[in-house]
């Protein structure tokens, strides 16, 4: 008879829990990406317009739930009117979830402006940064929830690796334009060192140069619903790649 | 607030699982020999302030991993995907508080470690120093030529160094812990001077040098003064 109560307990507890549900994950570059980065977010007048954002994603997990093996890509600059792109949905137990991901390639084409001046870019970064412990905010309870992979691209041009308040600026990347065709290359980027700039320190990392810089920054670029927060991990590794 | 929050973090950990706090004195020191740069500069450090703050000491994560760095995330609002939030280990002691230290032997004030095996430290840069995060003064000597200097290096307030090495089994009796600054790197050739040449920088050749914010020695120095390779945590 007590075992019976006890089962019959066991089964009202887990009647109780969170239900079975659906995981939807997406990417999103928020409307930095597919709209702009505007002058008033940078602090030396410039803007950016994306044309290309092609985020590389794979091992997409929730908990112990492969989501989406991968790798595949996502530009993220085409419309979605505040949805993302669809990354992959999963059957999962009800609770709540962190997920985790591994963004291993990033491709970034566009232009900036600045009154009369304008530059353009199309860069490529071969990163393996892993990001985890991203913490979903919607909780599945036999409903479709979302968590979404949100990748903040003012990152790219955060003019410092440990400050704790970073400028969004282009100043630097511009003047990079060392043969002054108008497109800022990699070669360029790497071409300007940092040792004398009083912005764009490093702290103990190690870059020095340009490049180097906006490369580390990739690897800052993973959150999760917006403004959550995820691990980076790997980060040495992906700076290893990046050279 | 910080200290606070310490204790919340300290009081999860004690409830999951009994871990021993100790308070340990923190002094600051640094070695006196004189120290020869990448251009062969001899440098003798004769003074040095530095204003800092916060120092933290990180275990590697393994007792307290998760439930430290989730506390510590809700209480600080750590964020490990934006610059100045490097996840480098599990903060399990700190010294809260501004210092500004001559790294001469003074303390700096009392902290408090849980119990473990400790293999980093950080610390935050203030501006302490009438707005200025460090002044140093010396003397740099090259083939006979001696150039005085008085530098004054400015770092964004706030800017976190991490993981300054600290490796030593923090247990009772606590022991007393040494905050260094080392002006020649104990693991590479690069010295905090590196990339200074002083002749060029005495344009009047009055054998002095004064070195400001918003000039490329200044730029150099600060960049320098930000590379853990130039502090470490020591027992005695």
């Amino acid at each position: 008879m007590k075992e019976k109560t006890l089962a019959l307990s066991l089964l009202l507890l887990a009647a109780c829990g969170p239900r079975h549900g659906t995981l939807r994950i997406t990417a999103y570059g928020e409307e930095f990406v597919e709209e702009g980065i505007p002058a008033e977010v940078f602090a030396d007048g410039w803007s950016i317009h994306f044309t290309r954002f092609a985020a590389s994603l794979a091992d997409v997990s929730a908990g112990s739930h492969l989501a989406f093996a991968g790798p595949g890509t996502f530009d993220l600059v085409m419309p979605s009117a505040g949805a993302g792109q669809l990354v992959a949905e999963v059957g999962v137990p009800g609770g709540s979830y962190e997920l985790a991901w591994r963004l291993v390639h990033l491709e970034v084409e566009g232009s900036a402006q600045k009154g009369s001046l304008s530059k353009t870019f199309h860069w490529a970064f071969p990163r393996a940064t892993r990001f985890a412990g991203c913490a979903a905010a919607e909780p599945v309870d036999g409903n479709v929830a979302t968590a979404q992979l949100t990748l903040h691209a003012d990152h790219l041009f955060y003019d410092d690796l440990i400050s704790e308040d970073p400028r969004v600026a282009f100043d630097l990347v511009a003047q990079a334009d060392a043969d002054d065709d108008g497109e800022v290359t990699e070669a360029e980027l790497r071409a300007l060192p940092l040792a004398t700039q009083a912005r764009y320190q490093v702290g103990s990392t190690g870059v020095d140069n340009l490049w180097d810089f906006i490369a580390w920054q990739v690897s800052t670029v993973g959150h999760i619903d917006g403004e959550g927060h995820c691990e980076t991990v790997d980060r040495d590794q992906a700076k290893a790649l990046s050279r | 607030m910080r200290s606070s929050l310490f204790a919340v973090l300290l009081a999860a950990c004690q409830h999951s699982q009994p871990a021993p706090e100790v308070q340990a004195p923190v002094v600051s020191d640094r070695p006196r020999a004189p120290i020869t740069t990448d251009l062969g500069w001899q440098i003798d450090l004769t003074r040095v302030r530095l204003s800092l703050g916060e120092l933290q000491f990180t275990i590697a994560g393994e007792m307290h991993a998760s439930l430290g760095a989730r506390l510590l995330a809700l209480v600080e609002g750590t964020a490990y995907a934006h610059p100045g939030h490097y996840a480098g280990g599990e903060v399990t002691g700190e010294l809260p508080g501004d210092h500004v230290t001559a790294f001469d032997g003074e303390p700096l004030g009392v902290a408090r470690l849980i119990v473990g095996r400790y293999r980093g430290a950080n610390f935050r840069f203030r501006r302490g120093l009438d707005g200025h995060t460090a002044e140093l003064d010396g003397t740099a000597t090259r083939t006979g030529r001696t150039i005085t200097f008085h530098a004054l290096v400015d770092i964004d307030d706030g800017a976190q160094l991490v993981g300054a090495p600290f490796d030593a089994e923090i247990d009772e009796p606590p022991p007393t812990l040494v905050l260094r600054l080392l002006a020649q790197s104990p693991t590479s050739p690069n010295t905090l001077f590196d990339k200074l040449d002083f002749a060029a920088l005495d344009t009047d050749v009055d054998g002095h040098i004064e070195i400001r914010p918003g000039e490329d020695a200044h730029n150099l120095l600060r960049r320098s003064l930000q590379v853990h390779d130039h502090y470490e945590v020591t027992t005695e």
